[in-house]
């Protein structure tokens, strides 16, 4: 366990940018794979849970669990414009995703629609955030 | 042409001898946002600004300044 705190940040906050990456392509995976295949509950539940759980992932609070400096650094003030950022194009995404669903007249329930709108918008907002940490971290 | 804040932030610093890491440290924040200050991707905030002057011992506008 890395002992200083900037590098155990640095450490984790890299972690975090290569587990948003592998989150959203299983939540893009889980969400493609629901709206093609047969609808049931378990179906169903597993994706919200695992929507449930990348959005909190883009809330502050999935760094709460280390010690109160690191948590601090873990969404300092380039974390939390790199959050703000990656919700606003996740905001986007969806309504283009939404547009594209109104206007493409593709054969889906309000059900499928909504969680394509969904999975569009967390996924953008997954990979931004990723991407700009990754960034700063490397720049 | 739009003004821009530029910051001799690089400079000061490693005319102190310090690395990214011990600057982070000495101001509580992580070592990406000094990297990103430096390399004017962020633009930071008055009380950011405030504290990186005062680690680096010199007033904030010899730090910090607007360009056109």
């Amino acid at each position: 366990m890395i002992a200083d705190p900037v590098a155990r940040a640095e450490h984790l906050g890299r972690a975090r940018a290569t587990l948003f990456y592998l989150l959203a392509c299983a939540f893009v995976t889980s969400t493609v794979m629901g709206v093609h295949g047969p609808e049931t509950p378990v179906r169903l539940g597993t994706w919200l849970v695992l929507a449930s759980l990348v959005a909190i992932n883009l809330t502050p609070v999935a760094g709460r669990f280390q010690p109160a400096a690191v948590t601090r650094l873990l969404n300092d003030e380039t974390t939390r414009f790199h959050r703000r950022t990656s919700l606003a194009a996740g905001c986007w995404v969806s309504t283009l995703a939404g547009l594209v669903i109104a206007a493409g007249g593709l054969a889906l329930d309000a059900s499928e629609a909504a969680r394509l709108i969904v999975m569009a918008g967390l996924s953008a907002s997954l990979i931004c955030f990723a991407t700009l940490e990754l960034r700063a971290a490397n720049g | 042409m739009a003004e821009r804040l530029v910051n001799a932030l690089k400079d000061e610093r490693t005319r102190l001898g310090l690395t990214q890491a011990d600057l982070a440290e000495r101001i509580g924040v992580s070592r990406k946002t000094i990297n990103t200050v430096e390399n004017g991707v962020f633009v930071p905030s008055t009380l950011l600004a405030l504290k990186l002057a005062a680690a680096i011992g010199k007033p904030v506008e010899q730090i910090f300044w607007i360009e056109d």
